[in-house]
């Protein structure tokens, strides 16, 4: 029987996902038993529309399995339709409150895809002027209230480095229904996603699906120049992500600045990501560190658990320390990651003290 | 089963329909459900604009000049409204899906109407936060209480929502 180690679940995932996203990928050279036992992870994943993209009309759609597929299928594709409804009232409402808002990631990756069904996503994400966030809030708490949650950045600053004018001057024009929605231009949103993705560790594996579809459907004349910016670590990075897209999913990446570069990947590299996919580490961390552990002091087995899913996040502490994606060891990254997490974790361990006692000093 | 004098009307409102191949996905905002019809489901429900009695309905949803029989078209009326797709009263009687292959035989089966709830996959379910909320009994003050309550699961984390914390699975698209 095959042992079963995250890196063989993540590496079964990735063989059924790659080019899953082109009309004709190629054979899946998958077992029907592995296929079915990745099934439950690929759903968590939200892959499952994409993966009966890739397993309809071979003989996986007949099965059980595929079946299930199907229906997740069946289910993204409405959900793209609510999506895209909800997206345009939100979009409404911040036009009649003056709020100039960008739109990134679920939808505007979404419709790249061969079906917009295929890449599932649960909230909206638009980055709005800096100084409208209050704007915004008030004109999206106006009744009734949003069925989506709204993911809105106040500005560029956190997920990137150019300013929202120039975003903002370099954006596009995408239809949804009847009007138009402005979206980062093809350069910007390739490189938004891929540091997006290595900033969490690019546990979802459809984040390097999104990259392969952007770079193999970009448009004629794509600056590569603009999209990997000036800055050398950052061009990297970028490449990395891109990269990382073909080892593990196939990506054309031809005449890319990525070409050969996937060979050159870090062993680590690979293997994080796809203990990522294997495990679901999940995403960032909202729960302050000394409240997530004071909670579960009385089980010391989900302590241990909460440490280890907060220490051992090598890709994000690379780019926390703005460090290269090279074969050294990370543990010296994660090391300078928490110290410089320093002055944030005492501030989190005096708040979490004061408010436990709620008398102290 | 209904008569021939009955003028069948879709329903039009709250409802988001999407056509993929081979099928028509219909979900119900009234409701929160999801269906799939197929072909002749589809024909036969687009054909309802209260205007076409059952032959009528089985001439218009019928394709290459073939007919859509009156036997098929019935079943189709009746599982729609079931899925409360029709305007009107649900039709609680009527033909078993057995006895309407009888009537067309098994050759015909490929038009007999079918309308399919679509449930989510077990583990897809798990990727919607409703699939990993342990809500507590009540609200709490502070985020320790919450996880105390339970919430500590490998994919869960505490947030605040609705008042009160909340164990839910982080969503980053």
């Amino acid at each position: 029987m095959q042992h079963v180690t995250p890196e063989w679940t993540g590496g079964i995932i990735a063989q059924v996902l790659a080019g899953a996203w082109r009309a004709g990928g190629p054979p899946l050279e998958v077992e029907p038993e592995e296929f079915q036992r990745i099934a439950p992870r690929l759903h968590e994943t939200g892959t499952g529309a994409l993966v009966w993209w890739r397993v309809r009309g071979t003989a996986f759609a007949d099965t059980e399995t595929g079946d299930g597929f199907h229906q997740a299928y069946r289910l993204h594709t409405l959900e793209a339709e609510l999506h895209a409804l909800r997206l345009t009232d939100v979009l409404c409402r911040l036009d009649a409150a003056g709020v100039d808002a960008l739109v990134i990631k679920g939808w505007a990756m979404a419709r790249r895809y061969p079906e917009v069904g295929l890449r599932s996503y649960t909230d909206l994400d638009l980055i709005i002027r800096p100084g409208q966030a209050e704007a915004a809030k008030v004109a999206l708490a106006v009744p009734p209230a949003l069925e989506d949650p709204v993911d809105v950045h106040d500005g560029p600053s956190r997920i990137d480095a150019l300013g929202f004018d120039q975003l903002d001057e370099r954006s596009e024009a995408a239809p949804l229904g009847a009007r138009l929605v402005r979206i980062l231009g093809a350069e910007d949103h390739l490189r938004l996603l891929a540091l997006h993705a290595l900033r969490h560790g690019v546990f979802r594996p459809i984040w390097l699906v999104d990259l392969a579809v952007c770079v193999e459907d970009r448009p004629p004349g794509f600056d590569w120049e603009r999209c990997l910016g000036p800055v050398r670590r950052q061009r990297e990075w970028v490449i990395g992500a891109i990269a990382l897209a073909e080892r593990l999913l196939g990506a054309h990446v031809e005449d890319t600045p990525a070409a050969g570069r996937a060979r050159a990947l870090p062993g680590w590299l690979i293997r994080e990501v796809l203990r990522n996919w294997a495990c679901d580490t999940g995403a960032s961390h909202p729960e302050l560190v000394f409240d997530a552990l004071i909670a579960r002091r009385r089980h010391p087995r989900l302590a241990w658990a909460e440490v280890r899913r907060r220490w051992d996040r090598p890709i994000e502490a690379t780019l926390q320390v703005g460090g290269p994606f090279n074969h050294l060891p990370r543990w010296p990254f994660q090391v300078v990651a928490v110290a410089r997490r320093a002055p944030t974790l005492l501030r989190d361990l005096r708040r979490t003290i004061t408010s436990d006692n709620p008398g102290a000093r | 089963m209904r008569q021939e004098s009955e003028r069948p009307q879709a329903r039009t409102s709250d409802l988001v329909v999407k056509e993929v191949a081979e099928e028509l996905l219909v979900y119900d905002l009234a409701r929160q459900r999801a269906h799939s019809l197929n072909r002749v489901a589809a024909a036969v429900w687009r054909a309802c604009d209260g205007t076409r009695g059952v032959a009528a309905l089985g001439v218009a949803a019928g394709e290459s000049g073939q007919a859509v029989p009156v036997e098929a078209v019935q079943y189709a009326l009746q599982v729609l409204g079931r899925a409360r797709l029709l305007e009107g009263p649900v039709d609680e009687g009527g033909l078993t899906r057995r006895e309407v292959m009888a009537r067309l035989g098994t050759a015909a089966a490929v038009a007999l109407p079918l309308v399919t709830t679509i449930i989510a996959p077990t583990a897809a379910q798990a990727q919607s936060p409703a699939a990993c909320l342990q809500e507590n009994e009540g609200p709490c003050t502070s985020v320790s209480q919450c996880c105390a309550n339970g919430c500590g699961g490998a994919n869960c984390v505490c947030v605040f929502s609705k008042d009160k914390f909340r164990c839910v699975r982080p969503t980053i698209d």
